[in-house]
């Protein structure tokens, strides 16, 4: 098959996740067709590298975070992760923590959101990965850590989140 | 490689265009290093002979010899540090991407050994071809000269463009390793 064939059929069948992933960094629109068109250069630029020897989604997510990390024109401390209150996974970070209304649960998520904000890039693009319900093992893979220390970070992550929701003042864990 | 395309949606036609293009332009960058491999360098061997035939004295074949091997050196180096620059891996694991990264920028690596000796090999054709005399020393003065302000500029660049890169991987790096 052709570079650009393969380019295409890449694109076709994962433009929907590309563009979430450069939704979760970027508020802005042109902010975020940008770092979409980025990644799709840099897609390119691997696509010699593609192998096959992990999944697809995995190499697309892959080329996504590590864009992120070095995406053209921002410096990391801008980078935003940004969730909306329907993304399919967001309860994952509080799963074990019932809320008892709408109005609590929106209150929450806006906080939710701006913690989510501070946390540094590395924690952002392992709470993309999460939301995006990549295993820990697949985690793991586009990371290039194993699969417990991938555990330890989400859990120290959510914890971190947690403290901060119930209005403690714990900020080291 | 930093392509604005102008309009709402992104025209992949257009982008496929444009990294076809940047492709290509690699590759005659590629064509130009094959050029200095396959003309220069035969036509400075065959020049170093050729004096040697005209003044009979081994130096001048040495010291054109010299030239060559350092000229080889520094298109060889050359092409594969574009090659590795240009090409950067994204579908690397994040840390693995990142470590090549730090290592990238580090302002002295091994293969810069190579450089070295390509410099060496040019500095000692210089010192074959010479005479002892006061152009001998001037010619030295200039070309170490070059070569100490090369370094200095070469490190002030790296400095400010590669060096806060450089701490950004590594920050990153150990913020992916620690627990």
């Amino acid at each position: 098959m052709k570079k650009e064939d393969q380019f295409n059929q890449i694109l076709s069948e994962n433009s929907d996740r590309i563009h979430r992933i450069c939704r979760y960094y970027n508020s802005n629109t042109e902010d975020q067709k940008d770092m979409y068109q980025e990644v799709l250069v840099n897609i390119w630029k691997s696509l010699d590298n593609f192998r096959g020897d992990s999944a697809i989604s995995t190499w697309i997510y892959r080329v996504a975070v590590n864009t992120s990390l070095s995406f053209t024109g921002k410096t990391y401390k801008q980078m935003k992760l940004i969730v909306s209150t329907d993304t399919q996974n967001l309860s994952s970070i509080l799963d074990d923590e019932g809320l008892e209304d709408k109005q609590k649960e929106e209150s929450q998520f806006n906080l939710l959101q701006s913690e989510l904000n501070m946390l540094s890039v590395i924690d952002k693009a392992l709470i993309s990965l999460m939301l995006e319900g990549l295993s820990m093992k697949e985690i793991a893979d586009v990371i290039g850590i194993n699969e417990p220390n991938v555990k330890v970070k989400i859990h120290r992550i959510k914890a971190q989140l947690k403290t901060k929701l119930s209005g403690g003042v714990t900020y080291e864990l | 490689m930093n392509f604005k395309i102008k309009k709402d949606n992104i025209n992949l036609d257009q982008l496929v265009g444009k990294l076809h293009k940047e492709d290509n332009r690699y590759a005659k960058l590629c064509r130009i290093l094959q050029v200095i491999y396959w003309i220069f360098i035969p036509f400075f061997t065959f020049s170093a002979i050729n004096r040697y035939i005209d003044s009979g004295e081994i130096n001048d074949l040495i010291g054109g010899l010299f030239y060559v091997v350092g000229f080889l050196i520094i298109a060889i180096f050359f092409g594969n540090y574009h090659k590795e620059y240009k090409y950067v891996d994204y579908s690397l694991p994040t840390l693995k991407m990142l470590k090549d990264a730090a290592y990238r920028y580090q302002p002295v690596q091994l293969k810069s050994l190579w450089v070295i000796l390509a410099v060496l090999f040019i500095y000692a054709g210089l010192i074959m071809e010479s005479k002892l005399d006061a152009a001998f020393m001037r010619e030295q003065l200039i070309f170490l000269g070059g070569v100490v302000v090369g370094l200095f500029f070469g490190l002030i660049v790296w400095y400010f463009k590669y060096k806060p890169l450089r701490d950004n991987a590594l920050r990153l790096i150990a913020e992916i390793e620690g627990e």
